[in-house]
């Protein structure tokens, strides 16, 4: 069986990725790239001659450390059903932290969901994680990521949640900006768009 | 919150510079770009960590000074918009806003 090599900057970011999501999602890519990780997540899967699932599952082997939000729990409105991406991708994490080599078992991960203390009903055996709630802020899940990657990480010296959390604010007031200047509309910005912009942005405002 | 940044930014007579959050009433025209740096660096160098960036003519940006910030690695995102691109909007873009708010 191929093995991938983990990856100790590599932060795997499972969540939904529809527009009523997306302020969450860009508020915690901005976290992690503030904090000098590397943010990845299936957006990165644009070859649909790929097995979707062995892509995900060779992006979770890599990532030493996992944000999973199960903000999308609830029913859709359309369908009438939960969404499972989310909670099968976090099982994949654990699976592989749990069964895998030395290096897997180091893997450590965040819990997001929009609520607390919701899993208790709808996914229990997840109790004992660490699980927060940003509770739809983007400016609080920017304080949890930013917390517990700089704990899981050890790494010293990195800004502080607040100082992210503003510079985050002024990062949104710029984009629709960037966006004339780039001549690309801001709902149409791909993840390598929106992550190499974030990247650029953040040289020039520390 | 001011940053640890300090932008230089040309202007009509020259350059000035500029930073996040601090409003200063008459900030000073410097008719060159070295003498610009030069009062730039009296003030970052004294500061624990910080850096200039000096916004050019042509719409590029250049980092200078950078000292006490923890390592920001290369972009590993590569967009179709093109890096060079990206770094004149966010250049533009940044320019403007602290024009606007001196």
């Amino acid at each position: 069986m191929r093995q991938s090599r983990l990856h100790r900057k590599d932060v795997f970011i499972n969540c939904p990725f529809d527009d009523e999501y997306k302020p969450i999602f860009e508020a915690i890519v901005f976290a992690v790239r503030s904090l000098g990780f590397k943010a990845r997540c299936a957006l990165e899967i644009d070859d649909s001659s790929e097995v979707r699932l062995l892509k995900i599952t060779t992006l979770i082997e890599q990532c030493a450390f996992g944000v999973h939000d199960l903000s999308s729990v609830g029913l859709s409105v359309g369908t009438n059903l939960p969404r499972f991406n989310m909670p099968l991708e976090l099982g994949l994490f654990l699976g592989c932290k749990i069964f895998g080599s030395e290096a897997q078992r180091s893997k450590s991960c965040l819990i997001l969901d929009s609520e607390p203390y919701r899993y208790r009903t709808s996914i229990s055996d997840i109790s004992g994680q660490d699980i927060h709630a940003h509770r739809g802020e983007p400016e609080r899940a920017i304080v949890e990521v930013r917390n517990w990657l700089a704990s899981a990480s050890g790494s010293k010296g990195l800004p502080g949640g607040a100082e992210i959390a503003s510079r985050y604010v002024r990062f949104v007031r710029d984009l629709p900006d960037l966006c004339v200047n780039m001549k690309r509309q801001p709902e149409k910005l791909t993840f390598a768009d929106f992550a190499e912009t974030v990247d650029i942005w953040l040289e020039s405002d520390r | 919150m001011p940053t640890l940044t300090t932008h230089i930014i040309p202007t009509d007579g020259g350059w000035t510079i500029r930073k996040e959050g601090v409003v200063r009433r008459s900030p000073g025209v410097y008719s060159t770009l070295n003498q610009a740096l030069e009062v730039a660096r009296r003030t970052v160098q004294r500061s624990r960590a910080g850096q200039i960036v000096v916004h050019l003519r042509d719409g590029s940006m250049r980092r200078h000074d950078v000292h006490g910030l923890p390592p920001l690695p290369a972009s590993p995102y590569k967009s179709d918009i093109g890096t060079r691109a990206i770094k004149r909007a966010v250049s533009a873009v940044i320019r403007e806003r602290l024009m606007r708010e001196a």
